[in-house]
């Protein structure tokens, strides 16, 4: 359990913004949340305006019913904003999409357990997949801002179903860390998966990776799993769940982990939202 | 300036200082939410259900989302009550509210492991009984059989100086009888309703939704059910009535104490609005002052039935 305090705010929506197909990138002015939050935390929002109409029915205001998690993507704490990068996949997401600037979000935050700080002399790739891009653009932004690694020590290998879908790229060029598409259909970059690119750059220079990070669909991040475990390297995930909660009292976001190193060792439930989301590579069975 | 409504009610020798309790598994055991929920604004607190050991839970997915309501089949997952004993009662006792433990468990000697446990443990208002899981094997067996009902109540009851609180599923032919059943046997009140079973598909993969297969629904969507159940325990029992089922508001809570509640418990809406304790009790307090009601134990009850000449639909 975190020791970083959890607000909860009535978020002015400064911009909620289009950036792909079904793609979107949202600021939320949150000052305490914003001065908190470190990569890999979370936030809990309600889609719905739930602060407009206070005649309506609760339940009505309310629809849909609960919060849905979104990793940090990037943070300004002087100015108090933090930013989600979002795609449209259900009913919460598609309210979301419709917000408009000036109007609130109700969220909660920061939530979770945050990534191993890079740190300088330790190079580490980041592989993303689609919006699990999120918190890798906070961990990379945060790492630069602060000085505590060289970009050059950075690689991130992202990959999407299609060129659209690598949103977010061009701010990690803009801190100079090294991007690396794969594109399913080929639009841009590999032709291929992420993950073939990085058993590549692994093969090619094993030294340039002595930590790995990754988030993304679950394929993604076993296979991952799999070729750290080949390749030696230690390493994290960050996982998503359907969390009604977000603080750890429901336990419906579990997943099972087993004592890393030890696959075999007896597996317990663990909570996404309060244990991770960022797990260790090799605590988590996925 | 009128006077502050009176939202004080008793459960049997339970003095809770507002009706509005937080439910069994939407509030952990207090701590999560009190890092930023004041727990004071609460009339108490229900922990979630205890069993003689940790219970690892039902395999993932264990949510998803309804219309209107949730399905969960976390299936118990819980520390055991020798670690909640040792490392959740420390801060538990220090709350300045009303404690409720929730007591689980699959055969009666398991239900009695943890209540006797529980009953020498200091700083406990009153135990809650959890008959009515539905996502465990055998979690419905005895609420759904009035003769269990009653054994596992008394087997309880002779075992605890605290009050017995039974809380009943709505999955019964008639939910007054197993009600009558577990007062004969000696509960101190009752609480309802436990989630009502239920189950999602996934047409994609023609897979179920949750992990477990089927759940337990809760939320606004099942409200309606759980005043009938109120209603219908109501008129059978004499002690008091926990009403529970998607109680969002103040008003939602006006309508189960009028069914025949005595005080309420709030769940699903805890995880979309953790400050729904403070937010259901203001917005009572402002509906009995906007109404002229000077206590809400007043309204506990209070439905009026029309007699069968006032309805003025008339058989052909």
């Amino acid at each position: 359990m975190s020791t970083i305090p959890i607000c909860q705010y009535d978020a002015e929506i400064l911009s909620n913004r289009q950036i792909g197909p079904g793609l979107y990138w949202i600021d939320l002015l949150a000052p305490e949340i914003s001065r908190h939050a470190q990569p890999g935390h979370f936030v809990h929002l309600i889609a719905s305006d739930v602060s407009k109409d206070s005649s309506r029915q609760t339940w009505l205001r309310h629809t849909p019913l609960l919060r849905r998690p979104f990793s940090i993507a990037e943070r300004d704490p002087e100015k108090g904003v933090f930013g989600l990068i979002y795609r449209i996949v259900g009913g919460g997401t598609e309210i979301l999409a419709t917000r408009r600037e000036g109007e609130r979000v109700d969220v909660l935050g920061p939530l979770g357990r945050t990534f191993e700080p890079i740190r300088a002399g330790r190079p580490v790739i980041m592989v993303a997949g689609g919006v699990g891009v999120a918190p890798f653009l906070s961990l990379a932004q945060e790492t630069v801002r602060d000085g505590r690694s060289d970009p050059a020590e950075m690689t991130v290998l992202f990959g999407a179903a299609t060129a659209g879908l690598l949103s977010g790229e061009e701010k990690f060029r803009q801190l100079g860390v090294d991007v690396k598409l794969a594109t399913d259909d080929g639009t841009t970059g590999h032709h291929g998966l992420v993950t073939d690119m990085l058993e590549r750059e692994l093969a090619r220079s094993p030294r340039q990776c002595a930590y790995l990070y990754a988030c993304g669909p679950t394929p993604m991040m076993r296979r991952c799993q799999a070729i750290a475990r080949e390749a030696g390297i230690d390493g994290q995930v960050s996982l998503e769940g359907i969390m009604p909660c977000g603080v750890g009292v429901c336990m419906a976001c579990v997943v099972p982990c087993v004592i890393p190193g030890d696959r075999s060792s007896p597996r317990r439930y663990e909570r996404v939202c309060d244990t991770g989301p960022v797990f260790d590579m090799e605590e988590v069975v996925l | 300036m009128k006077a502050q409504p009176d939202l004080s009610v008793s459960i049997g020798a339970l003095k809770l200082r507002n009706p509005v309790l937080a439910a069994s598994g939407t509030f952990g055991y207090g701590s999560e939410y009190g890092r930023f929920v004041n727990l004071s604004d609460f009339g108490g607190i229900v922990t979630k259900t205890l069993t003689p050991e940790p219970w690892p839970g039902n395999p993932p997915p264990r949510a998803a989302e309804t219309a209107a309501g949730m399905l969960n089949s976390i299936g118990l997952q819980n520390v055991g009550v020798e670690a909640f004993v040792r490392d959740k009662m420390p801060y538990l006792r220090k709350m300045d509210t009303a404690l409720i433990v929730n007591v689980g468990g699959g055969p009666v000697e398991e239900f009695v492991y943890v209540t006797e446990r529980l009953s020498d443990c200091e700083g406990i208002d009153a135990l809650e009984i959890n008959m009515s899981c539905p996502n465990v094997s055998g979690g419905l067996d005895f609420s759904t059989d009035p003769r269990r009902a009653g054994e596992l109540v008394s087997a309880l009851r002779s075992i605890t100086d605290l009050p017995v609180i039974a809380k009943l599923t709505p999955n019964v032919t008639d939910v007054g009888e197993i009600a009558r059943s577990v007062e004969d046997a000696g509960a101190d009140a009752i609480s309802a309703i436990n989630t009502l079973r239920g189950m999602a598909v996934d047409i994609r993969t023609r897979r179920p939704v949750l992990g477990a297969v089927t759940g337990g629904l809760s939320g606004p969507a099942i409200k309606p059910v759980a005043i009938a159940a109120v209603y219908r325990i109501a008129s059978q029992v004499d002690v008091p009535v926990i009403g529970i089922g998607g109680i969002m508001s103040g008003e939602d809570a006006v309508e189960f104490l009028v069914a025949g509640a005595t005080a309420v418990q709030v769940g699903t809406a805890n995880f979309v609005e953790p400050r729904s304790g403070a937010s259901v009790a203001r917005e009572l307090a402002g509906w009995c002052a906007a109404s002229d009601i000077h206590s809400v134990r007043t309204l506990i009850g209070s439905m009026r039935i029309p007699s069968q000449e006032d309805v003025p639909c008339h058989p052909l």
